[in-house]
């Protein structure tokens, strides 16, 4: 690896070649122990990545931010609307009752329930000799 | 409701399954763990801080409602939150953007570099001079340097996050970084 090999793979790696490719960073490891300006560009390039680190520097996240996040929770949860999801499963589960009442009711007054009711229950009517 | 411990030692995926069974101590361990870097990410990109504040929000709202949105075998939990955050951070610039061209634009809030977004480095002119240059970077470069700095995930997981190849992220770095240090050096030689 020479300078400018080394320059690339900071700028692609970073300045810990502890997360670099194990042949890289071998090979940096080699040019910097054997050239003082590489080594210079090194420590270089770390000082430039603490700078950014410090600029980007997390800011506390600590009881008031998590409340935040709880107060707007609770704000959005007090003020609950139904979602498409919410109306599709009550069509169904509204479908299914009237359907299960609907078959009670066949099951009880089968006696006194007309054939062509039933054949028009089962599927089976004739509808005048149309189907 | 469940009312239950914030034991620091559950791995992330333990503490999805207690949140999927309301407990509010696992979500704030969650909160406690991963929102620094959330809102690390979401106010560097930005550089507001109630932008920040929303995005920060919205993330972790959602994770209450929908804590098996993450599914483990995939994706590492805090790659996915990444990739989560930078997608809301993109649609939040997409809005701003358009907002922007609308007659009734909002008036743009402060920046982050207002002293209570970063009282750390309050009054710290060079910090803020790097991070403008930090926002001055296309939306890509801007993200990748973030999560490499910030998050401290590498080239892979960044491309992971960002929908991209390992070798896109390391180029979306090495211009970023070219670019910084390029701007940075000048600042220096004209001092």
């Amino acid at each position: 690896m020479n300078r400018e090999e080394l320059n690339e793979a900071l700028l692609r790696f970073g300045g810990d070649l502890e997360r670099w490719p194990e042949g890289k960073k071998e090979a940096a490891s080699l040019l910097v122990a054997s050239d003082p300006t590489a080594a210079r560009m090194l420590a270089d390039f770390a000082a430039f990545e603490r700078t950014l680190a410090d600029a980007v520097r997390p800011a506390p996240f600590g009881a008031g931010e998590i409340g935040g996040v709880l107060q707007a929770l609770d704000a959005t949860e007090a003020s609950w609307s139904p979602t498409p999801r919410f109306w599709i499963a009550s069509a169904g589960l509204s479908a299914l009752s009237f359907a299960a009442g609907f078959a009670a009711m066949m099951m009880a007054s089968a006696q006194d329930v007309s054939p062509s009711l039933i054949d028009f229950a089962s599927g089976q009517a004739n509808f005048g000799g149309l189907l | 409701m469940v009312e239950a411990t914030g034991d620091a030692s559950l791995s992330d995926e333990e503490l999805l399954a207690r949140i999927a069974r309301e407990d509010r101590g696992a979500f704030t361990m969650l909160m406690r763990r991963h929102g620094p870097k959330v809102r690390g990410l979401a106010l560097s990109f930005s550089g507001q801080a109630a932008d920040a504040e929303d995005i920060t929000q919205e993330v972790f709202i959602m994770l209450w409602r929908r804590p098996d949105a993450w599914r483990p075998g995939g994706a590492a939990f805090s790659t996915w939150l990444y990739r989560v955050v930078v997608n809301r951070c993109i649609d939040q610039a997409r809005r701003k953007r358009l907002r922007s061209w609308l007659p009734f634009a909002e008036v743009p809030d402060p920046a982050a570099d207002a002293p209570d977004a970063f009282a750390d480095v309050a009054g710290r002119e060079h910090l803020a001079e790097v991070r403008h240059m930090i926002r001055d970077l296309p939306e890509k470069q801007r993200l990748a340097l973030l999560l490499s700095v910030q998050g401290e995930r590498s080239n892979a997981e960044i491309g992971a996050v960002l929908g991209v190849s390992e070798g896109a992220a390391e180029q979306l770095l090495v211009r970023a970084r070219r670019t910084l240090r390029a701007k940075m050096k000048a600042k220096e030689d004209a001092q």
